[in-house]
């Protein structure tokens, strides 16, 4: 297991490395300069704009930009934003929690429910309310997750006025403490909800398919035979096979949860990192972009190992090999 | 179970109590103003980039030495008057000698110059207003002289505008604008000082009762919160929990709801020096011939395009200029009136023949993201007349690089502000224009705008600007389509609006575009 898990760590490193150097290269080369917008809309001069590539070290060939970039990020340094005058690690960390909040609370609830509903859908398979699910799941599957988010601002904002229209918290009220905790937790019900609502879907789906897969195993069969009890047939040794599947979509949500859930975040003007990353490609912001995506390969390098061992831990045959 | 659920239940109604009851005017003092904007500032210093998010914030917490009002006039602020010479070269202005940073040190001319040099030092974003000033000087605490090598027209208007608010010497002296922490926490010196900046939400001012003018701010803070996606800031704006959007939010189907509901709102409508205009590659492609420009101007039907891109609400223009620079119109050098046959046969003349399909000849049109519907119109005209129209819809970075940098377009569209007064409109068409995407030049274009801009009187400028029309007319670099008219609706129950003429009970004649000096709550 040791020597699975290392190796697993390498090729994770690698990874992370090469993202490093490909990121640099392929947002310089996307078209867009960063120091245009900077010099603003109604006079750009020249001058200014030769100023800002010169102050940012843009003038530079590319290669000395990755090797001064490389050795700051060695120490640990991302850099300046360009756009907002903060170091790019206390942008991002301003970022993270709130992002976290919602998106992992969203998958968190999505598999929960979208898991027990694909549970219960595969045990009546064929029933009125396997049919109702199935055909929904699809309907939900299927919207844009901007557009539900609209229609929940609309009904429970603006027409039924249970929930507030956007934000984190109520700006007029400068609640601290458990008041403060209860405002953003009354804040995130919209965007938790059109997450899990979106998400529902995958983990129904999901979770029925690979339980009906394998029932319909040879095992299965042989188990029912010996006169075993479904309940115990079911939970003993179908769920830990079909669950693997929602494992490996779980893992791949959970690593790239860092970058955020971009479009529920503008909609409900919730202040993540799916804005941040966003707002970093319109404004051509690269030391905020190079920094995002490195967190992102770390991310999904990290969860790829994670949902490696868990594999292996679930599955021993896994690990044999 | 049950109990935890009633709880529950108790704080969300509560809460809900507190969030949505509007009317932001809670008990004693001015309230709280919630002004929402689609992004969030990148810094609070005024003047190191262009930053459109941090100028109506800025607005409230630096002086100008003049400034410039929603009526385009340049009202006094840090300075409350000027003498210039009869040569129009040297202004000298008189400071107010009783304003104080909020750390207590006094604002003087050592903060004036040190803010403008450091200004043309490191170039930063409007160096260029000071390009023809020979020397600054301060000769005591409260008067500084600026003496320029040319007469300029517009260098008020100039200074009074964008990136020239003053900075404290004593605390950024030395240190770097575009990184220095005052850029997220900074010493004013407005009518409002700095609270507090959530970042990603919301920046906070509130009210500084140490200001210098004679009108103290009326609210108690304002708050501006970054609402990226319209349709949520219209919402919440309807909903009571933002009390100012942006005009351009405001979706045009609902506008007219909203102008006619006069018992909760009031309309503000005004004319901006900002047209919509198309442009061309004048050296490569069919529009570098001066004809086909000329079949354009006469095949585009710019009361279509207004109607059907804008709902009318953005009306035809008529002039190479912006029309609100009345005095300055030359009624002899106008666009012409829709004409289709007229417009088919100039570009015959041009030695175009029509094609199997109907077509003189195929473009593509380079469209900047949200001038989509305004090319389509226009681009639909320009089917009509026989030319087949490609739209290439490119992201703001992209259409900059490519069409402005590359001179890589065969015809586009833009916008945008060519005030403050008319020799603003100079930068869109004179050889060294900061914003001649066209590439325009015309030696007697270029000296005419000199000599509006060092015109000794009025009727000289407009004597100039208005033979530069002719040119303009005649070579046909860029034709307006429509003008900017801004539909601002404010709600019933605020007063002293800058947006709100003095007359009707606002401060547009006196205040800053976005300053809030005067608005107020009604009681």
């Amino acid at each position: 297991m040791r020597k699975y898990i290392l190796k697993r760590l390498g090729s994770g490193a690698l990874v992370v490395l090469f993202s490093v150097l490909f990121n640099f290269v392929i947002i310089r080369l996307a078209p867009g300069d960063p120091t245009r917008l900077l010099a603003g809309k109604d006079n750009p001069s020249p001058e200014t704009i030769a100023a800002l590539r010169e102050r940012f070290g843009l003038d530079k060939p590319l290669l000395e930009q990755f090797w001064i970039y490389f050795k700051q990020l060695l120490h640990g340094d991302f850099g300046y934003s360009y756009v907002s005058s903060l170091t790019v690690w206390e942008l991002i960390r301003s970022r993270i929690v709130p992002t976290l909040l919602i998106a992992f609370t969203g998958a968190f609830l999505g598999l929960l429910i979208g898991t027990a509903l694909g549970i219960i859908a595969a045990r009546k398979k064929g029933s009125k309310f396997d049919m109702f699910m199935c055909s929904i799941s699809y309907f939900f599957d299927s919207t844009p997750s901007f557009w539900l988010g609209l229609m929940m601002i609309l009904l429970f904002a603006s027409i039924l006025k249970w929930f507030p229209t956007y934000g984190m918290y109520n700006v007029r009220q400068n609640y601290t403490g458990m008041a403060h905790v209860l405002d953003v937790a009354y804040h995130m019900v919209l965007p938790v909800t059109t997450l899990v609502l979106i998400d529902i879907p995958y983990y129904f789906r999901i979770a029925r398919s690979s339980i009906l897969q394998t029932m319909s195993e040879d095992f299965i069969m042989t188990l029912r035979a010996t006169g075993m009890s479904e309940q115990k047939i079911f939970f003993k040794y179908v769920m830990r096979n079909a669950i693997i599947p929602t494992v490996t979509v779980f893992g791949i949500t959970l690593a790239y949860m860092i970058t955020g859930v971009a479009m529920i975040e503008i909609v409900f003007a919730w202040p993540g990192m799916g804005r941040l990353m966003l707002d970093s490609i319109t404004k051509r912001d690269y030391p905020t972009l190079s920094a995002i995506y490195l967190l992102l390969s770390i991310s999904v390098a990290v969860m790829t190992i994670v949902v490696d061992v868990v594999y292996a831990w679930i599955d021993p045959r896994i690990r044999i090999e | 179970m049950k109990k935890l659920l009633v709880v529950l239940l108790t704080v969300l109604f509560i809460l809900t109590g507190c969030s949505n009851g509007g009317g932001s005017n809670n008990g004693e003092g001015g309230g709280t103003y919630v002004y929402a904007q689609d992004g969030e500032p990148a810094t609070l210093n005024p003047n190191a980039i262009g930053d459109d998010y941090n100028y109506p914030i800025v607005q409230n917490l630096f002086p100008r030495l003049y400034k410039l009002t929603n009526a385009f006039t340049a009202a006094p602020d840090l300075a409350y008057s000027y003498d210039l010479t009869d040569d129009a070269l040297t202004y000298t202005f008189h400071l107010q000698d009783d304003a104080v940073w909020t750390d207590g040190e006094k604002v003087t001319s050592a903060d004036v110059l040190y803010t403008f040099n450091e200004i043309v030092d490191k170039n930063y974003e409007f160096a260029s207003v000071f390009a023809d000033v020979k020397s600054m000087t301060a000769p005591d605490d409260y008067t500084v002289v600026i003496e320029l090598n040319n007469p300029d027209g517009s260098f008020l208007y100039n200074l009074a505008w964008y990136g020239t608010f003053i900075l404290p010497k004593h605390v950024l002296e030395g240190k770097d604008w575009l990184t220095d922490d005052f850029n997220n926490n900074p010493v004013t010196c407005g009518p409002f000082k700095f609270e507090e900046w959530n970042k990603g939400t919301d920046v906070r001012i509130v009210r500084d009762d140490n200001y210098y003018g004679d009108q103290k701010a009326i609210l108690d803070r304002v708050i501006y919160v970054s609402i990226p996606d319209p349709n949520t800031q219209y919402q919440a704006w309807v909903n009571g929990e933002v009390d100012e959007i942006s005009s351009a939010i405001v979706p045009p189907t609902e506008l007219e709801g909203i102008m006619a509901d006069t018992e909760h709102y009031t309309t503000v409508v005004q004319r901006w020096p900002s047209p919509w205009y198309i442009t061309f590659n004048l050296t490569d492609g069919p529009f570098a011939d001066p004809k086909v420009r000329e079949a354009v101007m006469y095949g585009v039907d710019r009361e279509d395009v207004s109607q059907k891109a804008t709902g009318g609400y953005k009306p035809k223009i008529d002039y190479f200029i912006p029309d609100i620079f009345t005095d300055s119109l030359n009624d002899d050098a106008k666009e012409v009136e829709y004409d289709l046959e007229k417009a088919q046969a100039l570009l015959e003349e041009a030695g175009y023949t029509k094609n199997a399909d109907g077509y003189y000849f195929e473009c593509t049109f380079t469209v900047m993201s949200g001038f989509d519907d305004f090319c389509k119109v226009i681009a639909d005209n320009m089917e009509k007349m026989g030319i087949k129209v490609t739209l290439d819809v490119l992201d703001y970075n992209i259409w900059v690089t490519q069409c402005f940098d590359d001179y890589n377009f065969e015809i586009t569209a833009l916008a945008g502000f060519e005030g403050p007064d008319v020799l603003g409109t100079t930068r869109r068409w004179t050889t060294n224009g900061s914003v001649n995407v066209a590439r325009y030049s015309n030696a007697e274009v270029d000296a005419l705008a000199v000599k509006a801009a060092s015109a000794s009187t009025d009727a000289e400028r407009n004597e100039a600007m208005k033979e530069i029309q002719v040119h303009l007319r005649e070579d046909l670099p860029m034709i307006l389509i429509v003008a900017y008219d801004d539909y601002q609706p404010l709600k019933k129950g605020i007063s002293g609006h800058p947006y709100v003429p003095v007359a009707d009970g606002g401060s547009m004649e006196i205040a800053g575009f976005s300053e809030m000096t005067y608005v107020s709550f009604d009681r």
